[in-house]
C-alpha cells in the first residue's frame, strides 16, 4: 500500500505543479518558469511530502534504512528529491512542449516507469539484501544470457533485413540444433571403457567443437530447407501469408522434434573444465590484453598503410612493425594491471566470475564479430546488403538473389544453433519446446535494437539479458514485490511494449523508408 | 546478325499487356534510342531484355543466343548491363561498394581495381565521394554511379533507362557526352529517353514506341525531321 500512495503522490504532484507553473505566463505568452525549474520545484516538494508521508507511515518504510528516526526522515527527503526531480524534469518538459490526451497517457506511463526504476533502485540498494559479488553475478549472468539472445536476435534481424518478414520459426531452429547436439554431447559424456573418464572430460575442446558442429549443421540445414520449401514460393505473396506460414512452420518443427526425440526434458551433460570460477582480476587482464590488441590493430591501420606505401618492396616490414608495437603495448598494460590487481586483491575479498558464463560471453561476442565482419567486408556480405535494399537491381548486378537469401537464412541459423548449445550449457536441459521463450525474447531484443539492424540486434540482446537478470532485484525487490525474480519475463516483455510505444524503430533503428513500410 | 535482337516480344504484368509484339535490333557499336510517352513500355522493354520481366512470347537474342533460358542474374554474365530507371543506387552501400557490386560477376581483384580507376577517370566526382554512402549523393552523382557501376561488368550492351531524368540541363549535356564516350570506347548502347531531342542527337538510330508497339523506326536524323516525332516528342508544331 505505501507504494501506491507514494506513486499517487508523485503523479498528483507533478501534474498539479506542472500545470500550475505552465499557466504562469509572461506578457508575450511564453511560460514564466522554464521546464527544468518546474522539475526542480516538483523534486523539492516531492522530498518534503515524502518526509511527511514517512512520518505518517505511508512511504517506502525502508528508504536508506539507517535505523534512526532522523536518518529515516533524511532518507525519505533524499529519495523524494531524486525521484521527484526525475519525474518533474520529464513531465514538465513534456507538458511545456505539447499536450493531448494521448500524451497524457504516455506521460502517465513515464511517471510509473521512472518511479519504478529510480525509486525501486534506491530502495533495493538501501535494503542491502545482496552483496557486491551477488550484483556482479547478476550482471555476468545477464551478459551471458544477453549474448545468447543477441546471437538468436541476429537471425531475426538478418532475415527481416532481406525479406521484411519475421521468421517466427527461428526459435525452433535454435531448438533443433541444441536438441540434436544433445545426443552427441550425451554420447561423449559416456565413458568408453568402464571406469575411465569420458571423452568429454579428457578432451573438452574437441568435444565442444563436435557438439557445436552438430548443432550448427542441423540448424543450418533445417533453416535452408525451411526457406526453400515454405517461404520461397510465397516470396511475392502479401506479407501476412509468410508470417502465418512461419507460425505454422514453428509448430511443425516443434512437433516433428517431439516425434523424433520424445517429449521429455533431457539434461545436458556438464563439461567439467567449464565449471568453477575465475578471478575477476584475471578476466580483467584477459579483456585488457584483448582490448589492447584489437584497439591497437584498428588504430595502427593508417600507420600500416603508410608503411606499405613508403616501403612497397619490403613486405615483411609493416606487419612486423605493427606486431612489435602491439607486443610492447600488451606487455606494458599487462604488467601495470597485474601489479594493480595484485594490490587490490590483497586489500579486498577477490570477486569471482563464473567460468562457464565467461566462456559463453566470449564465444558469443566472437561469433557476432565474425558475422558483423562478414556482412560488412566480404563479397557475400555486401551482396546481402545489396539484396536487402533492392532485389531487382541486385539481380541486374548478376547477384543470384535466391542464393543470397539461402545464405542469409543459413548464417542466422548457424548462429542460432551455436546459441542453442550455449543455452544448453548454461541451463543444462533441452526439450522440444525450449525454443519458444528464448525465441520470443530474442525477437524482443531484435525489436529493441531496431529490427533489420545488425549492431542493434547485438546491443538489444545484451541490453535485454542484463535488464532481465538485474531488473527484478534492482527495480522490483525494493518496492516490496514478493518473488520478484519470477517477474523477469514480465520485465522483458514490458520493455518490448515500452519500446513499441516510445521508440517503435528501436534503439539503433532509423525510420524505415516508405518502400519497406 | 545484330548484336542484340528482340523479335515479336509480348510481356505482361499480370493481366496488363505491356508489350504487344515489339521487335528491334541493335548492331555492334551503335547507339540506338527508344523514345515514347509515359507508360508506352520503354522500361518494360529494357526489363524484358535484362530478364527482370520474362516475355510470354517472342525471343530476345544476344549475338544469336536466345536469353530466355537464363535467369536475370546470368544474363549479366552474358554481357548485358542495365542502368535502371531512377538509378537504383544502393543507398546504404558506399560508392566503392556500389561499384564492387557492379563487378559481382568477375572474381579478379586486380582487374576490378583497374576497372574502378577507369570509372573514376570517366567520373572524377565519384572518386571524391568514394567512401560516402550512395544515398547521400546528389541525383547527378547517383546517375554517374549507376552508369559507372554498370560499366564495371564489362557489358557488350549497355541499357540506359532515362539517364537524364531529374538532372539540370548542364548535367544532362555532360551525361550524354559521357554516353558517347563510352560508346566510342566500344560499348553498344540502347538508350531509353523522354528527352527525345538529346537522345536523337547522340543516337545513330531510333525507335518510337507507343502503348506497347513500335510505330516508327529510322536513323536519328530522319526521325528528327519526322513531323509526327516533332509534334509529339520534340514539342514543335
Ligand atoms: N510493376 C508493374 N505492375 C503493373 N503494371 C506495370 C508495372 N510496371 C509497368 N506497368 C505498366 O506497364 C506499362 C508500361 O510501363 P513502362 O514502365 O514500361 O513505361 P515507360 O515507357 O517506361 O514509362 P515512363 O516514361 O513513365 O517510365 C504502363 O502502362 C505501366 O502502367
Ligand atoms: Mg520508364
Amino acid at each position: 500500500m505505501p507504494l501506491f500512495y507514494n506513486l499517487l503522490l508523485y503523479i498528483v504532484l507533478s501534474l498539479g505543479v506542472g500545470f500550475a507553473l505552465r499557466s504562469l505566463k509572461n506578457a508575450d505568452g511564453s511560460p514564466k518558469v522554464s521546464w527544468y525549474m518546474a522539475g526542480l520545484v516538483i523534486g523539492l516538494l516531492g522530498g518534503l511530502l515524502n518526509v511527511l508521508a514517512t512520518s505518517m507511515g505511508l512511504s517506502f518504510g525502508h528508504a536508506f534504512n539507517l535505523h534512526l528516526r532522523l536518518g529515516l526522515l533524511l532518507g525519505s527527503l533524499g529519495t523524494g528529491l531524486i525521484i521527484g526531480t526525475a519525474i518533474g524534469l520529464i513531465t514538465s518538459y513534456d507538458m511545456f512542449k505539447r499536450f493531448t490526451l494521448i500524451d497524457s497517457w504516455i506521460l502517465f506511463f513515464k511517471i510509473i516507469i521512472i518511479f519504478v526504476v529510480i525509486g525501486g533502485t534506491i530502495s533495493s540498494l538501501s535494503i542491502q539484501k545482496y552483496s557486491l559479488q551477488q550484483w556482479f553475478d547478476f550482471f555476468v549472468f545477464g551478459m551471458a544470457q544477453g549474448g545468447i539472445y543477441a546471437l538468436v536476435a541476429l537471425g531475426y534481424t538478418l532475415v527481416y533485413g532481406i525479406l521484411f518478414m519475421i521468421n517466427f520459426a527461428h526459435g525452433e531452429i535454435f531448438m533443433s540444433g541444441a536438441f540434436t547436439a544433445f545426443f552427441m554431447a550425451n554420447a561423449l559424456a559416456q565413458p568408453a571403457v568402464k571406469g575411465q573418464p569420458p571423452f568429454l572430460n579428457t578432451n573438452p575442446v574437441s568435444s565442444l567443437i563436435l557438439i557445436f558442429l552438430v548443432a550448427i549443421t542441423t540448424s543450418t540445414v533445417i533453416a535452408v530447407l525451411l526457406e526453400r520449401i515454405a517461404y520461397r514460393p510465397l516470396r511475392r505473396a502479401p506479407r501476412l501469408v509468410p508470417l502465418i506460414t512461419a507460425i505454422g512452420a514453428s509448430f511443425f518443427l516443434q512437433y516433428t522434434f517431439r516425434g523424433f526425440y520424445g517429449s521429455g526434458i533431457q539434461s545436458y551433460p556438464q563439461v567439467k573444465s567449464l565449471q568453477g570460477a575465475l578471478l575477476l582480476g584475471d578476466v580483467v587482464l584477459f579483456l585488457a590484453v584483448a582490448g589492447v590488441v584489437g584497439l591497437g590493430w584498428l588504430l595502427l591501420q593508417p600507420f600500416y598503410n603508410s608503411l606499405n606505401k613508403k616501403f612497397p618492396r619490403t613486405t615483411w616490414l609493416p606487419p612486423s612493425a605493427i606486431g612489435l608495437i602491439l607486443i610492447i603495448a600488451v606487455s606494458l598494460v599487462y604488467n601495470i594491471l597485474v601489479y594493480s590487481v595484485e594490490i587490490s586483491t590483497k586489500l579486498a575479498t577477490p570477486m569471482l566470475v563464473s567460468r562457464l558464463q565467461f566462456v559463453v560471453v566470449t564465444a558469443s561476442v566472437l561469433m557476432m564479430s565474425g558475422l558483423y565482419l562478414t556482412v560488412q567486408y566480404t563479397k557475400i556480405g555486401k551482396a546481402m546488403r545489396a539484396v536487402s535494399e533492392d532485389k531487382d537491381v541486385a539481380a541486374l548486378m548478376g547477384i543470384d538473389v535466391d542464393q543470397v537469401i539461402s545464405v542469409t537464412f543459413g548464417m542466422g541459423a548457424a548462429l542460432a544453433g551455436a546459441a542453442g548449445v550455449l543455452y544448453a550449457l548454461i541451463f543444462r536441459q533441452v526439450h522440444f519446446f525450449m525454443g519458444f521463450l528464448p525465441g520470443l525474447k530474442a525477437f524482443t531484443a531484435a525489436v529493441l535494437g531496431g529490427i533489420g539492424n545488425v549492431p542493434g540486434a547485438m546491443l538489444g540482446g545484451f541490453f535485454l539479458g542484463i535488464f532481465e537478470s538485474m531488473g527484478p532485484s534492482l527495480f522490483l525487490e525494493g518496492l516490496g514485490i514478493p518473488t520478484a525474480y519470477q517477474l523477469k519475463d514480465v520485465i522483458a516483455f514490458t520493455m518490448l511494449v515500452l519500446v513499441l510505444i516510445f521508440r517503435p524503430t528501436g534503439i539503433m533503428g532509423v525510420e524505415l523508408s516508405k518502400k519497406k513500410a | 546478325m545484330a548484336l542484340l535482337e528482340i523479335k515479336e516480344v509480348h510481356s505482361y504484368y499480370g493481366a496488363i499487356h505491356a508489350l504487344k509484339g515489339i521487335s528491334l535490333a541493335v548492331e555492334q557499336g551503335e547507339i540506338v534510342t527508344l523514345i515514347g510517352a509515359n507508360g508506352a513500355g520503354k522500361s518494360t522493354t529494357l526489363k524484358t531484355i535484362s530478364g527482370i520481366v520474362r516475355p510470354r512470347q517472342g525471343t530476345v537474342c544476344l549475338a544469336g543466343e536466345d536469353l530466355a533460358r537464363y535467369p536475370a542474374h546470368q544474363i549479366v554474365s552474358k554481357g548485358i548491363s542495365q542502368v535502371p530507371e531512377g538509378r537504383g543506387v544502393f543507398s546504404r552501400l558506399t560508392v566503392v561498394e556500389n561499384l564492387e557490386m557492379g563487378a559481382y560477376i568477375h572474381n579478379d581483384a586486380k582487374q576490378m581495381a583497374e576497372d574502378m580507376e577507369r570509372v573514376f577517370a570517366i567520373f572524377p566526382r565519384l572518386k571524391e565521394r568514394a567512401k560516402q554512402s550512395g544515398g547521400t549523393l546528389s541525383g547527378g552523382e547517383q546517375q554517374m554511379l549507376a552508369m559507372g557501376r554498370a560499366l564495371m561488368a564489362h557489358p557488350k550492351v549497355l541499357l540506359l533507362d532515362e539517364p537524364s531524368m531529374g538532372l539540370a540541363p548542364l548535367l544532362v549535356e555532360s551525361i550524354f557526352e559521357t554516353v558517347e564516350t563510352i560508346n566510342k570506347e566500344g560499348t553498344t548502347i540502347l538508350l531509353v529517353e523522354q528527352n527525345a531531342l538529346m537522345a536523337l542527337q547522340v543516337a545513330h538510330r531510333g525507335y518510337v514506341i507507343q502503348t506497347g508497339e513500335i510505330v516508327l523506326q529510322d536513323n536519328a536524323a530522319a526521325l528528327r525531321n519526322n513531323q509526327m516525332v516533332q509534334k509529339a516528342y520534340l514539342g514543335m508544331d
